[in-house]
């Protein structure tokens, strides 16, 4: 009688101790995600902040353009401290014709990337933006 | 008398206090089983509740993004004009987020869980989502062709 009893509380306490465990796991997988997803989201945003200021460097470089600029491809300089952390920037300037061009502008910070398609129309003989396309 | 004595039983004190240590650790016992059969089920739905909203915020900042212009009809619905593209409508209401394309019969929509609401901004618009505990939080999504057209003025 004895032994059947303290049988019962070993499985029982075995039983608990593995829901125990699987409550324990599955708290330290959301916790783990959470962090990722911290992260990631820290990341992205500093590559949105990258784009927006490689449009402006767009911008301010078509003020220069002829019409049907010719096909470029150029890094952009970025601070220490980006650089640091394995940012780089480059955009390529892809004309279709006299009036519209496209300027493709690529973020990169370490293992991220994103990129944004600036589509420019000439107005009066000056390149303005017209559209902007979030990529990735 | 003193065979009495040495064959005494269980005072009625201690037995109080070892009845009510059982039933403390019965009851704690009996939360923690409940708690963790619980905690796995509700920690996938809580995953599955972030996938559903980044997808959601990553729709909604892309067409914030590339829009022209930006109107807040109420604080629960934004209409979004982009060149190129059709006129998007989101709308939030209920936890529920939607997006709906003018010319489309297609309706995309999320369960998140929170309510959203909208405020117009000079180059973008701030999201606005209240948590079921009411905790509120603010995402401030910009849009491209708003910000360079403020910067060139």
């Amino acid at each position: 009688m004895n032994h059947s009893r303290r049988g019962f509380a070993s499985l029982l306490a075995v039983a608990l101790l593995g829901l125990v465990a699987v409550t324990a796991v599955a708290l330290f997988a959301l916790a783990s995600a959470d962090y990722r997803r911290t992260q990631y989201n820290e990341q992205t945003a500093q590559l949105r902040q990258m784009l927006m200021a490689g449009a402006t460097e767009v911008v301010n470089e078509s003020k220069g353009w002829p019409a049907a600029p010719q096909v470029t491809s150029r890094s952009i300089a970025l601070p220490d401290e980006l650089a640091r952390q394995g940012g780089a920037m480059t955009f390529t300037v892809l004309s279709h014709n006299d009036e519209t061009c496209e300027a493709h502008i690529v973020a990169t910070l370490g293992p991220h990337h994103a990129s944004q398609v600036l589509t420019l129309q000439r107005q009066n003989e000056k390149w303005k933006v017209a559209g902007a396309q979030l990529e990735g | 008398m003193k065979k009495l004595h040495s064959h005494r039983g269980f005072m009625l004190i201690e037995m109080m206090i070892v009845l009510s240590l059982l039933a403390v650790f019965a009851v704690a016992a009996t939360r923690l089983m409940v708690l963790c059969i619980r905690v796995p089920n509700q920690v996938g739905q809580k995953r599955d509740q972030i996938v559903r909203f980044d997808l959601a915020m990553s729709r909604l900042r892309q067409d914030i993004w590339r829009a022209s212009t930006l109107r807040c009809i109420d604080a629960h619905t934004l209409q979004i004009q982009s060149p190129g593209d059709p006129d998007v409508t989101w709308e939030a209401r209920n936890g529920q987020i939607s997006r709906s394309a003018a010319h489309s019969s297609t309706k995309e929509q999320w369960i998140l869980g929170a309510e959203i609401s909208f405020v117009s901004q000079p180059a973008g618009a701030e999201v606005d989502i209240r948590e079921p505990n009411g905790a509120i939080d603010q995402t401030d999504m910009s849009s491209q062709a708003m910000l360079l057209e403020g910067q060139s003025k």
